[in-house]
């Protein structure tokens, strides 16, 4: 029996893996460890299924067919690892030598602790800025993370499951199968509906957390913001259902904002100013003078007249009534009504509630979204306006709420008081962020750089996380007009697809892969993406064959804590059987690559500065290391544990143990009321930012390389692309959603997965709604193709069901394979992302993240009807 | 882009399986094999065979008299029964196991029916087909009890599937009193066409006929009556009921219901059977009946496809839960 | 006399399959057999439309009907309420499967691998499941959830119960009036599933609404 770390998602819930002469024979969950609580799931279960799988890659490939495209057969030669490494030696090495920066390097978001070591370092380490999240823009969020960012200083929102009386769910499954803390949230979202709390849940489909919910909101997609927006509306004019007090002290709404929408400061500190009410006078916001101040009115500030923010949101909103957004958002006025009624009553403002011998403000009600709400044009201000409900009643990280995923706040663990990091105010009093897996802190926003130096131009933006402009069909022209002085050359790839997970494939290849030397792929099965792109494919281990670091700490990218009080935990992925065949753990090929390539010291210095930042603290491996030691992994993990749990719990502590588990406080999971920041109701600074990089474009003669109107400060709706479709022959909105049997497109090829998708009715299906299918002349299980207003097409069979709007059809994604390395995910489901575009009219101006609804037409296939 | 088509989903896939689908749930075991399986259409044969052999038995004994005739019909069920039943087990070698459990189950009465009838059956033929050092001659007190036995217990076999699909308490279209007369019924006339089969094969002369013809007739318009009150009684029923009603009527299972068994297993054969009277010559008149009794037969099994073809579970959790 | 039962809270299932495929781990079913298995109820018109997953397992009846119509003895009632098939006394003739109202009955003809289809097993993991499916299950036999008893001599729960993420399942005695299973049952007004057909089901459903 081993302990370690599931894999199949990035919810790593700890497992006990058994082990019979060699053999893997099963699996189950450790009821001791929070991670899981001993439950595990179908992805879990099915482990066994892909470490013995006969598809696997086992051996070193190179491709001998020169050509490459999707559907080229790529001649798969095998190759010894020593053959291997020489060819990967070298061109890594003439691409150091020409320019390092020509090294794109993509990773899966499904292994963020292995990525960091496989991937982020040693990017670092070689000297390039290029990287790229494996389905990074498609199926993560980047509105959803930055807004998550600034607002709770963590990647993601939850419900306070303990607490928490009504939930309004945007688009989003948590505690439904998703694979943030799935399991852990699953139970703890049962209770909390067993408990009595109201899930309501807006979305186009009636998904699973749909049809468990109290209610099922059947909103168009890409409108949320509308719905909130119109809310947020009633709470403040309608209802006076807003928390004055969190919004004075916690939030900038009394900071004085003058005409030009920028803060009015003060001359001798530079922070923004507020009116004291009492004193009758300006004063800087963090002044101890400021007993009281004031959030509405007009105020002279020597002889501008400044209004606090908060009156600017309050006046702005205005327009958003329930009955403009009804006609947007296709929810009835009344329901807004009733619902925003009962957010701010559910609220009880004013409350408090002592937990632990803490008084804390009790906020019973949380607004959650997460990736549906942010597949949008408009996702950083979608997502803006849903988390605004929140903090418009204050039921931020407090009891009963909406916490932060992944809790910003550790104070050390008991035993040394390392791993310690908290949140902190800037200097405009607003929330930073301690830890951030991605590019830069979401706040606040770095010099853009100037010019750009990234090939996806993420660099002269504020967003911390990708972008996709690197595939855009002008790429080049952009490349040249922002004097990027080299070219894509060789990428490498960890566990990715690509092909699957980016965008419309043929774009992604055409505009992007193609334009590659040399391009290595480490994986496990050979997916789309090897046969269509890679040179060089390298068998990776699968989990049960490899170590990783932490993959429970909040600090790796994707926390897998439990909401609410309980315990925090450590836990490793450690091999349970040797790597079969001659596979081999991404990890060390990159270690001994550093080796080779000279990039030994600068790989070890990257290693120290990422440790330290996920983790906190000051390790050094230069000081443990020996000069002559050879790189190795698992000595690297020993440093890592003993230096935060003591010289008694190195890598054989953890072993033996799998993990190791100490109590939550107070003040870490309600940490909002113990730490004075603040957060954004105006955000002022995007206004600022926004300039900055509009700058940059304008200097390189790119005025329009996105429209910077919506580089404000205030919340908007803005249509999506579909909305506007005007030819009335699209008449369908097609999104997807992701189905809680897989876990991207790396599960598809599980046996036991594919056959529980095949016995449940959606997974692999158009559905579409009743009416509309018998107004089409669609039967179930009906042959159908969807097809955009620019010719692109999928194909799949129809569900019929009242379960879904009558102008929408949903598919589950990452579905639709036709590799021959995965023939069991082969022909199976509906392939959506070749419907949607990456471009500029499909990328959000703030954020850049991708909008991934089209408008379709469906007919029937013309071949006869069989299965 | 040329992958758009690969990608999607191929016709191979089965886009559910029928376990999974809410509602009523088709049985997939018997007559047509949930894992599709040739071996597992044995069952339709085995219930077939023993239906109508066991009624040509018991015609030809009893109405007509014909030794060879009868002896077809025990050889139809003592051998083809037999044989297609072991077909379609899983584990044949332990048939015998299936013998265990009368007290309760329909399947072990059948058989223990079907045993017991090939035992009197053939004691009762025995003198006549060449075995003759029996202690007992055709005629005797004894062989007309051996006769009577048999008799009785090829009615029981030919009326004991009713009671087996009967007894499932969760198939509505199954679970209902007309079950064993309508199988009862299909078998003697299945076991009279059989007879004529066999007679006209020979080149005899058919005694009786005019009995035989009013029986037929009288049969064919009983089986048209009990099939009308089935389907009246399915339309009126539960949910299930009318699904399988819908399955009978309108699905590919139609052509083998309405198509085969309605019209060309009764309606055609009772209309012959009309015109047979006033037939010019014998020969045309003989050569009707063969056709006759031929369509029949196929209605005869194929009221057992469908029954079996529309047998759907209630659905295990009732609506609106 | 102890006498085993489930409930089921469909409260708090979301039908996410994990019983199913703990069910594969646990008893190496083959291809196409599932012990345990979800199926989804729909109704009402849109937008007033209910979707429940309804996850399903042999009920252990009190009375079972495949017991009564099975013809070998195979299948049998146990002293501590569980329903059980000998793969030894089975013949495959299915009668159970066809009788059983909830569909908890599997045929499987023969063990198949399931990347292959093949009877010869594709990997060491595969040799193991096929081996101890033979030995459990046998092939040309009926076979069927039997409430995890390995683990339930040791004290364990049922592989579905362990694994379940929403916690929906509880395993125990239905005959102590205190026990979990029966004070669930009184409280949430647990029902069985067609209790017309006096089957007496020892799985239990707590209403979800």
């Amino acid at each position: 029996m081993v302990t370690t770390s599931c894999g199949m998602c990035y919810g790593t819930c700890t497992v006990n893996v058994r082990v019979e002469d060699g053999v893997v024979v099963g699996i189950e969950g450790v009821p001791d460890s929070p991670q899981g609580y001993g439950n595990i799931c179908a992805k879990g279960l099915s482990s066994l299924m892909m470490l013995y799988d006969p598809s696997r890659l086992n051996y070193p490939l190179l491709r001998t067919n020169p050509e490459k495209g999707i559907g080229v057969d790529p001649g798969w030669k095998r190759i010894s690892w020593n053959e291997a490494m020489d060819l990967l030696t070298s061109k890594l090495g003439e691409c150091l030598k020409k320019d390092p920066r020509g090294l794109y390097t993509v990773g899966s978001p499904t292994f963020p602790a292995e990525r960091a070591f496989n991937v982020l370092c040693f990017r670092k380490a070689f000297g390039t800025p290029n990287y790229y999240t494996g389905g990074g823009g498609l199926h993560c969020g980047n509105g959803a993370h930055m807004i998550g960012g600034i607002y709770h200083a963590s990647w993601s929102v939850i419900p306070d499951f303990k607490y928490c009386n009504m939930a309004i769910y945007w688009g989003c499954s948590k505690g439904h199968g998703a694979g943030h803390a799935a399991n852990v949230a699953a139970k703890q979202a049962a209770d909390a509906k067993a408990r009595g709390m109201r899930l309501i849940v807006f979305d186009p489909f009636l998904s699973t957390q749909a049809s468990t919910a109290e209610e099922w909101v059947p909103i168009k997609a890409g409108t949320d913001a509308a719905a909130a927006l119109a809310m947020a509306n009633l709470l403040l004019s309608e209802y006076s259902a807003y928390d004055k007090e969190y919004i004075k002290w916690k939030t900038n709404g009394p900071y004085l904002v003058a005409p030009d929408g920028l803060y009015r400061r003060d001359k001798k500190s530079g922070v923004p100013l507020v009116w004291n009410i009492i004193d009758k006078k300006v004063e800087p916001f963090n002044s101890e003078n400021v007993k009281d101040c004031a959030l509405e009115g007009e105020f002279d500030v020597d002889g501008t007249k400044c209004t606090p923010s908060f009156q600017l949101l309050r006046n702005h909103l205005k327009k958003y009534t329930p009955e403009h957004a009804s006609e947007i958002c296709g929810v009835s006025a009344s329901t807004l009504r009733r619902i925003a009624k009962d957010f701010g009553e559910e609220a009880r403002i004013g409350s408090t509630i002592s937990i632990d011998g803490k008084t804390l403000p009790y906020r019973p009600v949380a607004s959650i979204y997460f990736r549906g709400s942010q597949g949008h044009y408009n996702q950083a201000w979608d997502c803006m306006s849903l988390v605004l409900l929140n903090h418009l009643v204050g039921s931020a990280d407090v009891p009963g709420g909406a916490l932060a995923f992944g809790p910003p706040v550790h104070l050390g663990y008991p035993g040394t008081g390392r791993l310690k990091y908290s949140v902190e105010p800037d200097k405009d009093g607003l929330l930073v962020a301690k830890n951030w897996p991605y590019a830069h802190l979401p706040y606040p926003p770095p010099e853009p750089k100037d010019p750009p130096e990234r090939l996806d131009l993420q660099d002269m933006f504020y967003i911390p996380t990708y972008t996709t402009i690197m595939a855009w069909d002008n790429n080049e022209e952009l490349w040249q007009k922002f004097k990027i002085p080299y070219r894509p050359d060789v990428m490498i790839s960890f566990a990715t697809n690509q092909i699957m997970s980016v965008g419309n494939p043929k774009t992604l290849m055409k505009n992007f892969l193609q334009k590659f030397g040399f391009i290595a792929s480490f994986n496990i099965y050979s997916t789309e993406f090897e046969e269509s792109a890679a040179d060089l494919v390298l068998p990776d281990a699968c989990y049960l064959e490899r170590y990783s670091s932490a993959t429970t700490f909040p600090t790796v990218g994707v926390s897998c804590h439990g909401t609410g009080l309980g315990e925090w935990i450590w836990a490793i992925r450690q091999p349970v059987i040797k790597p079969m065949y001659e596979r081999r753990p991404m990890i060390d090929v990159i270690l001994e690559l550093s080796e080779r390539l000279g990039l030994r010291d600068r790989y070890i210095e990257a290693a120290r500065e990422w440790v330290n930042r996920a983790y906190g603290g000051d390790l050094d491996f230069k000081k443990v290391l020996d000069p002559k030691e050879k790189l190795n992994f698992e000595r690297m993990l020993d440093i890592i544990m003993k230096d935060r749990f003591g010289p008694d719990k190195g890598l054989d502590y953890f072993k033996e143990h799998g993990y190791l588990k100490w109590d939550k406080r107070v003040e870490e999971v309600y940490w909002r009321a113990f730490n004075d920041v603040r957060v954004p109701v105006y955000l002022e600074w995007i206004i600022r930012a926004g300039r900055k990089s509009r700058a940059i474009a304008e200097k390189y003669g790119v005025p329009d390389l996105v429209d910077w109107s919506a580089h404000n400060a205030l919340p908007e709706w803005r249509p999506c692309p579909t909305h506007t479709e005007k030819n009335p022959e699209y008449d369908l909105e097609a999104f997807y959603w992701r189905s809680a049997l897989h876990t991207y497109s790396m599960t598809m090829q599980n046996p036991w997965l594919n056959e529980v998708s095949q016995n449940d009715p959606y997974t692999y299906t158009i559905q579409l709604n009743t009416e509309t299918a018998n107004r089409k002349g669609v039967k179930e299980g009906d042959l159908v193709w969807l097809e955009n207003s620019k010719g692109s097409k999928a194909k799949g069979r129809v569900h019929i069901t009242d379960g879904i709007r009558p102008d929408h059809v949903a598919i589950a994604a990452n579905a639709g394979h036709w590799s021959k390395g995965m023939p069991i995910a082969k022909d199976k489901g509906v392939f959506f992302n070749e419907l949607i575009e990456i471009d500029k009219e499909h990328t959000c101006p703030v954020s850049l993240g991708q909008d991934i609804c089209v408008k379709v037409k469906l007919y029937k296939d013309g071949g006869d009807r069989s299965g | 882009m040329s992958q758009s088509t690969s990608s999607s989903q191929g016709d191979a896939c089965v886009l559910q399986q029928e376990d999974f689908k809410p509602g009523a749930r088709t049985q997939m075991e018997w007559g047509f094999g949930g894992r599709r399986r040739w071996r597992d259409g044995a069952l339709l044969m085995a219930l077939f065979l023993g239906g109508v052999g066991a009624g040509q038995f018991v015609v030809s004994t009893w109405l007509i008299d014909s030794v060879t005739s009868a002896l077809v019909g025990l050889l139809v069920v003592g051998v083809g029964k037999t044989v297609a039943h072991l077909m379609y087990l899983g584990q044949p070698k332990r048939f015998y196991r299936l013998f265990l459990k009368p007290k309760t189950s329909w399947i072990s009465r059948g058989l223990i029916f079907m045993v017991v009838f090939v035992a009197f059956g053939a004691a009762y033929l025995a003198p006549d087909i060449g075995f003759d050092w029996v202690p007992w001659e055709t005629g005797s007190t004894f062989s007309d009890a051996l006769l009577i036995g048999a008799i009785l217990s090829a009615s029981l076999v030919m009326v004991y599937d009713g009671f087996v699909l009967a007894s499932c308490k969760s198939i509505t279209a199954w679970n209902t009193a007309l079950m064993p007369p309508l199988f009862f019924t299909y078998a003697v006339a299945g076991g009279t066409a059989m007879t004529y089969l066999t007679l006209i094969a020979m080149g005899s002369d058919i005694p009786n006929e005019d009995t035989l013809t009013t029986i037929d007739s009288v049969l064919l318009v009983s089986m048209f009556a009990l099939l009308v009150i089935y389907v009246m009684n399915m339309k009126t029923s539960t949910a299930t009921a009318r699904e399988s009603l819908r399955k009978l009527t309108t699905t590919k299972v139609a052509v083998a219901f309405i198509g085969v068994a309605i019209i060309a297993g009764l309606l055609v054969p009772l209309s012959l059977t009309l015109y047979q009277g006033v037939a010019a010559t014998e020969t045309v008149a003989s050569v009707l009946l063969a056709l006759s009794s031929i369509l029949e037969l196929s209605g005869d099994l194929s009221v057992r496809h469908s029954i079996l073809r529309a047998g759907l579970h209630a659905p295990v959790f009732s609506e609106g839960l | 006399m102890v006498r085993w039962g489930m409930v089921i809270d469909l409260k708090r299932c979301t039908g996410c399959h994990s019983c199913s495929v703990a069910c594969k781990v646990e008893h190496h079913t083959p291809p196409g057999v599932f012990w345990a298995k979800v199926v989804r109820i729909e109704s009402g018109k849109y937008p007033t439309v209910i979707r429940q997953a309804v996850p399903l397992l042999c009920m252990h009846c009190r009375e079972p009907e495949c017991e009564k119509v099975c013809p070998t003895g195979a299948t049998k009632k146990q002293p501590d309420g569980r329903v059980t098939v000998d793969s030894d006394e089975c013949v495959g003739c299915r009668y159970c499967a066809v009788a059983c109202p909830y569909g908890a009955r599997c045929f499987a003809p023969d063990w198949k691998d399931y990347f292959t289809g093949d009877k010869k097993p594709s990997s060491p993991y595969a040799e193991y499941s096929k081996k101890k499916w033979l030995e459990e299950s046998d092939k040309g036999v009926v076979s069927k959830c039997d409430f995890c008893e390995e683990r339930v001599e040791q004290g364990k729960q049922p592989a579905c119960v362990n694994a379940c993420p929403c916690e929906a399942r509880t395993f125990g005695d239905l005959d102590d009036p205190e026990s979990e299973v029966s004070q669930l049952i009184k409280k949430r007004r647990g029902m069985q599933l067609h209790p017309e057909y006096g089957t007496d089901a020892s799985v239990y459903y707590l209403p979800a609404r």
